[in-house]
């Protein structure tokens, strides 16, 4: 029974990594400003037998990890904000699956906590449209995003119990892994509106911490499984 | 709203204060006339200084600038505020020495420690 749920359960993110098409590693000799190219295949996500619990840093506010935003080579401020819209909502999307079907509490605490922040974020970002007189524009980003949402969402859907919860905490450690490379990368150099950009340092923390804190959930779940 | 500690005896008196940047708890704490006032920033998710070194019997107060909700919440469960909005303060008293840890309940990667010292 068990082995059946952590088989399900690692199918599941190996699934969800294969479904991340928005990303790609980062190289660090690449020189800015390279011309647009579609994502190589995805990495598969590591799958082991007996994975290893991830040690946490409370203390420590993680830098953005390897995998960065393809390289866009038009951005504008309207096209950031959707990117922001699109990031918020999408797990926001995920946290709503959270409720009926995770059985940890961490789990449910997390996601209940992820709802109040991005909605928040959300919520910041459409006064701050407003009072610019701005409209979000999509991108093949903001769009982007939204696919791989709705493929994570179709995943984890069939999931309940264990295979739902290390599926989940899984998938919101590569979410906020990417959300924090693409401000760094993508939305802090590139907004030219100074209360877009200084919005964007305010919400960047919040994505660390997320990130920190997810991975903390996650090591609780490996070591208990 | 106010809330009296219980239990380890750290803390004489906690109390969420508003906006409006009054510091004074609703009721006189002890040793109030000699105590000075430790401050704590909470803000882009972390508490500055992390580390905050008070006497006993002085006050320490969070305020949080950020514009998400958090807490401060003891380790030992001492303590614990309610989710502080932005511009909301919450106050101690404290009335015994020692390191007592401390974390925002809502992002337990945010960490701090109050550390109470002896009066001389």
């Amino acid at each position: 029974m068990f082995r059946r749920r952590a088989m399900l359960s690692l199918c599941a993110v190996a699934a969800l990594a294969a479904g991340c098409r928005l990303f790609k590693p980062v190289n660090p000799n690449a020189p800015k400003q390279q011309p647009v190219e579609r994502m190589p295949a995805p990495e598969p996500a590591p799958v082991a037998a007996n994975p290893t619990p991830v040690e946490a840093t409370p203390r420590a506010v993680p830098q953005s990890a390897a995998p960065i935003p393809r390289t866009i080579t038009s951005l504008n401020d309207a096209n950031i904000a959707a990117m922001v819209l699109a990031s918020n909502n999408t797990d926001i999307s995920y946290a709503r699956l959270v409720p009926s079907r995770a059985e940890r509490a961490d789990i449910k605490e997390f996601a209940r906590r992820m709802l109040t922040d991005h909605t928040g974020v959300n919520g910041m970002v459409t006064s701050l449209l407003s009072k610019l007189d701005l409209a979000p524009e999509d991108n093949e980003a903001s769009l982007d995003m939204r696919d791989e949402s709705a493929t994570n969402r179709d995943l984890m859907r069939d999931l309940t119990g264990y295979a739902f919860d290390s599926t989940y905490i899984e998938n919101e450690v590569k979410y906020h892994r990417k959300f924090l490379a693409a401000i760094d990368q993508l939305m802090v150099p590139r907004a030219r509106n100074s209360e877009l950009h200084a919005l964007l340092k305010n919400v960047r923390p919040a994505v660390a911490a997320h990130l920190a804190h997810a991975e903390q959930v996650r090591a609780n779940v490996l070591s208990k499984k | 709203m106010r809330a009296a500690a219980s239990g380890t005896g750290l803390i004489a008196l906690g109390c969420v204060l508003g906006t409006s940047g009054a510091s004074t708890p609703a009721a006189p704490a002890p040793l109030a006339a000699r105590a000075a006032l430790g401050r704590v920033a909470i803000e882009h998710f972390a508490f500055a200084p992390p580390d905050v070194r008070v006497t006993v019997g002085d006050s320490v107060v969070w305020v949080n600038n950020d514009a998400f909700g958090h807490t401060t919440t003891a380790d030992s469960a001492a303590w614990s505020s309610p989710e502080l909005g932005r511009g909301q303060r919450f106050l101690f008293v404290t009335t015994r020495p020692g390191r007592f840890p401390y974390h925002c309940a809502a992002h337990p990667v945010m960490r701090g420690a109050l550390i109470v010292e002896t009066r001389p």
